[in-house]
């Protein structure tokens, strides 16, 4: 990625971007989210779903499934324990603290159940400093996530993008 | 459940929609307990309004997943959502309905397979794009 001349940063900011940016290409640590069907049933709820194989295990079961299915796109949900860091909103970049989802893509590879226990693992795969007309400078990154059951099947694929300011 | 489409009776151009998604307060808060996305200009009026937000606005996240279920329905039990994705390119403020619709661009075989791409989004209803995305979905033959 070249460095462009024109972007309003300061040296330290592109030297955080450029500390990103050695990030690419390496996967980060792995992730466990859980699949209930109480969360799995609120998904459907909140998107509006109205198949009663999302809601009803005897539907779903007529229907040749063999638990609830998880809505696409649906990938479960992180276990939270506040000793561990994770799910408290932390991991902001001091330089960068405000952040926008800018875009997703979802994979769907194999059915996901209520029931399942998935594990992920993200890998950035592209960090950029772009101009912002909003917000003078911009980081955009590109992240994948591979996410597998406890069967070791890859049930979903993710990619997003996240924009720093 | 909604019929069958099959591969065989799409064409290129044809248009699907969920014509009125209401995008009520209560709506978001049932989102935001189901995504784990807890930040308050989604929910809280004063909040949004302190950042310089017309009103509470809708999750991105809910409007790329409702997308989602538009292909879902659209597949049916029979087919089968590809990918999809959206860009997040503009906010979408709440208590109003939104339109998400999508396009068939072009419909090819691959590998046996009836494939067909579809131009994806989300529509305020005067007619402001926020979402545009695309989406590859596989459908049964007759």
């Amino acid at each position: 990625m070249a460095d462009r001349d024109d972007i309003d940063a300061t040296d330290e900011e592109k030297a955080r971007v450029k500390e990103m940016q050695a990030e690419v290409g390496k996967g980060g640590s792995p992730s466990t989210s859980e699949v209930t069907s109480t969360d799995t049933r609120l998904f459907a709820r909140a998107v509006g779903y109205g198949d009663p194989i999302y809601y009803d295990e005897a539907a779903a079961r007529a229907a040749g499934h063999r638990a609830l299915p998880a809505p696409p796109g649906y990938t479960g949900r992180p276990i939270f324990n506040p000793g561990s860091g994770r799910g408290g909103g932390g991991g902001r970049d001091p330089l960068f603290p405000s952040g926008l989802n800018g875009g997703t893509e979802v994979e769907p590879v194999a059915q996901i159940y209520a029931g399942d226990v998935l594990t992920s693992v993200s890998t950035l795969t592209s960090v950029e400093l772009l101009p912002s007309r909003a917000y003078k400078r911009i980081v955009v990154r590109q992240t994948e996530t591979v996410y597998t059951n406890q069967d070791g099947d890859v049930v979903a694929k993710t990619r997003g993008t996240g924009i720093s300011y | 459940m909604a019929d069958q489409t099959y591969w065989d009776d799409v064409e290129e151009g044809a248009e699907i929609a969920l014509e009125n998604e209401e995008m009520e307060s209560q709506r978001l808060v049932v989102w935001a307990a189901a995504s784990g996305d807890f930040y308050q200009i989604h929910y809280d009026d004063g909040f949004a309004k302190n950042n310089r937000l017309p009103d509470i606005i809708v999750h991105g996240a809910l409007k790329g997943m409702l997308v989602g279920r538009l292909l879902d329905e659209w597949t049916g039990a029979d087919g089968r959502i590809v990918k999809w994705n959206v860009s997040y390119r503009g906010m979408d403020p709440a208590r109003q309905a939104l339109k998400i619709w999508g396009t068939v661009t072009k419909k090819y075989e691959e590998g046996g397979e009836g494939l067909i791409d579809l131009d994806v989004g989300v529509a305020q209803p005067d007619g402001t794009q926020t979402t545009p995305g695309t989406a590859t979905v596989a459908l049964p033959k007759k």
